[in-house]
């Protein structure tokens, strides 16, 4: 006999895992070409959704609308923050280390600055939500599902085969690939590393926005909202090996099932509060690490098969999936 | 005109000058063995005309133009190719992605076809692995999707940093034919470094000898072969 939670559950596993997989591919992407763990990229998410606060109250349910601002938003705001803080550092080849207290830096002064401006309109909007209505379309196996979930499964799709066949057969998608396979050889090889380093933070920025968007459209919408979810975006990443955007997609779903079917099989069986399910995806973090540092990512020989043929690719679909190149910092001072 | 010029050049590595004061120019149509003692400082000069290093004193000059601390990609996009000793292919990539990358600076798409058929046509292995992951490649077939890479850019001049290294003795042979082959039957400029000075400089029109960071000594190959104290310090008392 099938649990009628089971299948709700399910549902809900699998529109928030999708929503997990945009908001983490960006980091992903940072990650894969500049080698950086930009905890900023949970701000975008934060600004994404405040965004959508602002649009949908003056186009309510117009959630196309709210997505492409979102995305263009969060975009400039990725490259700004690239241009202003990162670049210039990078340009010093400083350490990662001092890469990563900048970005945590970044994430603190955005957060505060949404904060500043939140808690400075009357009334504020500290506390808040989209204009965005929520219904159900759909009933698979008596679980409802509702338009912002039927969409966020589509996005999630749609944008990892978009990003597949940007990566895999266009010229600037195989740049960023090598970027990220080889800083070095890419530069003199001629590729154009700062303009393919530009479109890595507006597809970054703008997939951390879209996933604000859909992010704050169940829950209220704070200046925390990323923030609150850094941990699970970077248990996403680090269950896809840092690097593998088909491991991003795993870790998503993965992350989305642990926060909804998991915890609450954990509950119905063992009692355990619903309280523990931010445990789940930091437990997650901490098995990976101990047990498959590389990730969970198909890696070998028959998985990349698999998907090159899936997508009818000549590439690899990993974008540095054998082994960590060394970080463009690294490589300057080599 | 010289087509490489370096003048009175101090380069290195953070705040260490490798390179002491070195003076080089390469003309067109030369095939120059760059060679010496582990620790010479080959690699960082060549890095260095790449802008891969700090430059404290000299300048740089390519085909006329001053490349002096320049960007890498930008060197690049003056058709100066360079062939790593390590890290030389996009491992993760096919071997025909590794090829249309080096082809980054031809815009015309027609022009990189025919340039990418005339480079599996030098190299046809290359052909037929064109599917395969680059770092599944052996070390050979390596060098040459390096040296492949590289040609995709039409370079006027072609910088090879130990390409036999730690290649069997035959494969490093057939690999030294190709240079010729190329050299000879596309014109290209080359600077070759290389651990096998002999055999560098049996192919070579002229040779260079580092030492320290300074250059030791420069002359045609015969010059080198003939001067009994480079052979005592460096090429060993073998003659070819």
């Amino acid at each position: 006999m099938v649990p009628t939670w089971l299948f709700p559950s399910i549902i809900n596993s699998i529109a928030q895992g999708s929503i997990y997989v945009v908001a983490s591919i960006g980091l992903t992407l940072t990650l894969a070409v500049v080698k950086l763990p930009n905890f900023a990229h949970a701000e975008f998410l934060t600004v994404g959704a405040y965004v959508g606060v602002v649009i949908s109250r003056m186009y309510p349910n117009n959630i196309l609308l709210v997505s492409i601002c979102a995305f263009v938003v969060c975009s400039a705001l990725a490259v700004a923050i690239h241009h202003v803080v990162y670049k210039p550092l990078m340009n010093r080849k400083v350490s990662i280390y001092f890469l990563v207290l900048a970005s945590f830096a970044v994430a603190q002064f955005v957060r505060y600055i949404v904060f500043a401006w939140a808690a400075s309109l009357t009334p504020n909007l500290l506390d808040t939500q989209q204009d965005i209505s929520i219904y159900n379309i759909v009933s698979v196996f008596s679980a409802p599902i509702s338009n912002i979930y039927a969409i966020a499964i589509v996005l999630a799709i749609v944008t990892s085969a978009l990003l597949a066949i940007f990566f895999n057969f266009t010229h600037l998608g195989k740049s960023m690939r090598a970027i990220a396979n080889n800083f070095d050889l890419a530069r003199i090889s001629g590729i154009n590393v700062s303009f393919a380093v530009n479109i890595m933070w507006i597809i970054a920025g703008g997939l951390g926005g879209l996933g604000g968007v859909f992010l704050g459209t169940y829950t209220v919408v704070t200046p925390v909202l990323g923030f609150n979810t850094l941990l699970d975006i970077f248990a996403v990443v680090i269950i896809a090996g840092l690097t593998s955007f088909v491991g991003t997609i795993i870790g998503g779903y993965l992350v989305g099932f642990s926060t909804n079917t998991i915890i609450q099989a954990l509950y119905v069986y063992f009692g355990v509060p619903f309280g523990y399910a931010p445990l789940i995806p930091f437990a997650m973090i901490v098995v990976v690490l101990l047990v498959k540092p590389t990730g969970l990512a198909p890696n070998s020989q028959s998985g990349i098969a698999f998907f090159r043929k899936l997508l009818g690719s000549r590439g690899n679909q990993t974008l540095n999936a054998s082994k960590p190149s060394p970080t463009p910092q690294q490589d300057q001072k080599n | 005109m010289a087509l490489l010029e370096i003048r009175d050049l101090f380069a290195g590595y953070g705040k260490m000058a490798i390179i002491q004061g070195l003076s080089l120019s390469v003309d067109s149509g030369d095939f120059v063995a760059l060679v010496g003692p582990n620790g010479s400082g080959k690699s960082t000069l060549i890095k260095t005309i790449l802008g891969l290093t700090t430059i404290f004193e000299g300048k740089v000059s390519f085909d006329g133009v001053d490349i002096t601390a320049g960007k890498p990609e930008k060197i690049a996009n003056m058709k100066l190719g360079y062939v790593p000793q390590i890290s030389n292919v996009f491992t993760d990539m096919t071997v025909k992605e590794n090829l249309e990358m080096g082809g980054t600076t031809i815009r015309d798409r027609e022009r990189r076809r025919a340039v990418f058929n005339r480079v599996t046509n030098l190299f046809p292995i290359l052909d037929s692995r064109e599917r395969q992951r680059a770092g599944l490649l052996s070390g050979g077939e390596r060098q040459m999707l390096a040296v492949g890479r590289a040609l995709m850019a039409e370079p006027k001049l072609l910088i090879l940093d130990e390409p036999t290294a730690a290649l069997a003795p035959i494969v490093a042979e057939q690999l030294f034919q190709k240079l010729a082959e190329i050299q000879s039957q596309m014109g290209v400029t080359m600077v070759l470094v290389e651990q096998n000075a002999r055999k560098a400089l049996s192919l070579a029109s002229k040779g260079v000898v580092l030492i320290q960071g300074k250059k030791a000594f420069e002359g045609t190959p015969d010059e080198i072969m003939k001067d009994t104290e480079i052979i005592r310090m460096f090429l060993g008392e073998l003659t070819i």
